[in-house]
């Protein structure tokens, strides 16, 4: 085992090593700092649940002016009335099969 | 309160909610140094070294209410420092399975770059045969050769037999032997 040791012998067994100045003076405090439990104010505590409701009021003001924008469109208005109209003059031409002259008549007689 | 103190008075404060910090501030300052040491001869780079010994204190810290004193407090945050060490090597073995570098080359080019490496030509080559080493028989010789611990020591710590750590030793030593004499 001594034949072994022959370069190990020369070398010595020195920490050919250093640590960057102050490292042993500041290292306590950080890890001091990292196992301090943080003191959380109301705001942080509270903070995701504000966060949670400011995008369900983001979310109810999108929708809320797309359903409006969709319901004041121009275009929507017209076919909606042109639809009606359309509707309307359906029934008015369906009752009018229905009628023939003497029944006209004999509405017009019984009124008077 | 004094940096004097010894373990057993450290645990009988870390067992009150009032000294706890207090005590484990004192833990910190106390072993900070032999931590370092042990850490860094593995993993050559202060930037690294720095990492693990924060999580192996934050880890004692967290698992100090589990410590029940069994063995000695520095075996305690010995065996921790040398687990994250370890997981740290691991980590990087894993993270560079896909370049053609291994650990040991990494470790090397760490060694030809630290600007915190202190030592003259023949202590360089030493390192750089300690690097080649596996990683427990590179602990074990680091903790016999430089920190000159004891083989019960040393059991205590890696969980090893004494027979199987003076196996392990010896083999480190014929090996960077070796490799000091080619390089000459």
């Amino acid at each position: 085992m001594e034949e072994q040791f022959e370069h190990l012998k020369k070398i010595g067994n020195r920490t050919p090593f250093k640590e960057p100045e102050n490292y042993f003076e500041q290292l306590p405090s950080i890890i001091d700092a990292k196992v301090t439990p943080k003191k959380v104010s109301f705001f942080e505590k509270t903070k995701p649940l504000l966060y949670f409701a400011a995008m369900f009021v983001g979310f109810y003001v999108v929708i809320h002016f797309a359903v409006r924008t969709l319901n004041n469109n121009p275009e929507q208005t017209t076919l909606t009335a042109q639809q009606e109209k359309t509707s309307d003059d359906v029934l008015y031409n369906y009752v009018l099969s229905e009628l023939d002259e003497n029944t006209i008549v004999d509405y017009l007689l019984a009124e008077k | 309160m004094a940096n004097s103190l010894t373990d057993e008075q450290l645990l009988e404060l870390l067992r009150d909610e009032k000294t706890k910090r207090e005590a484990f501030s004192q833990i910190v300052v106390k072993y900070q140094k032999q931590l370092y040491w042990q850490i860094r001869k593995m993993l050559i780079s202060h930037e690294d070294t720095d990492d693990v010994l924060q999580n192996t204190l934050i880890k004692a810290w967290t698992g100090i209410d589990n410590f029940r004193g069994d063995a000695k407090l520095s075996t305690w945050l010995y065996r921790i420092a040398v687990n994250e060490t370890l997981t740290f090597l691991n980590n990087q073995r894993i993270k560079n399975m896909t370049s053609m570098l291994d650990t040991e080359d990494i470790l090397l080019s760490k060694l030809e770059a630290d600007t915190y490496f202190d030592g003259n030509e023949a202590e360089k080559k030493l390192q750089k045969a300690i690097v080649m080493l596996p990683d427990k028989q590179r602990l074990v010789f680091n903790m016999k050769y430089f920190e000159e611990k004891t083989y019960e020591d040393m059991e205590e710590i890696l969980g090893t037999s004494v027979g199987a750590l003076k196996a392990s030793y010896h083999h480190a030593v014929k090996k960077i032997e070796q490799f000091l004499s080619e390089e000459d």
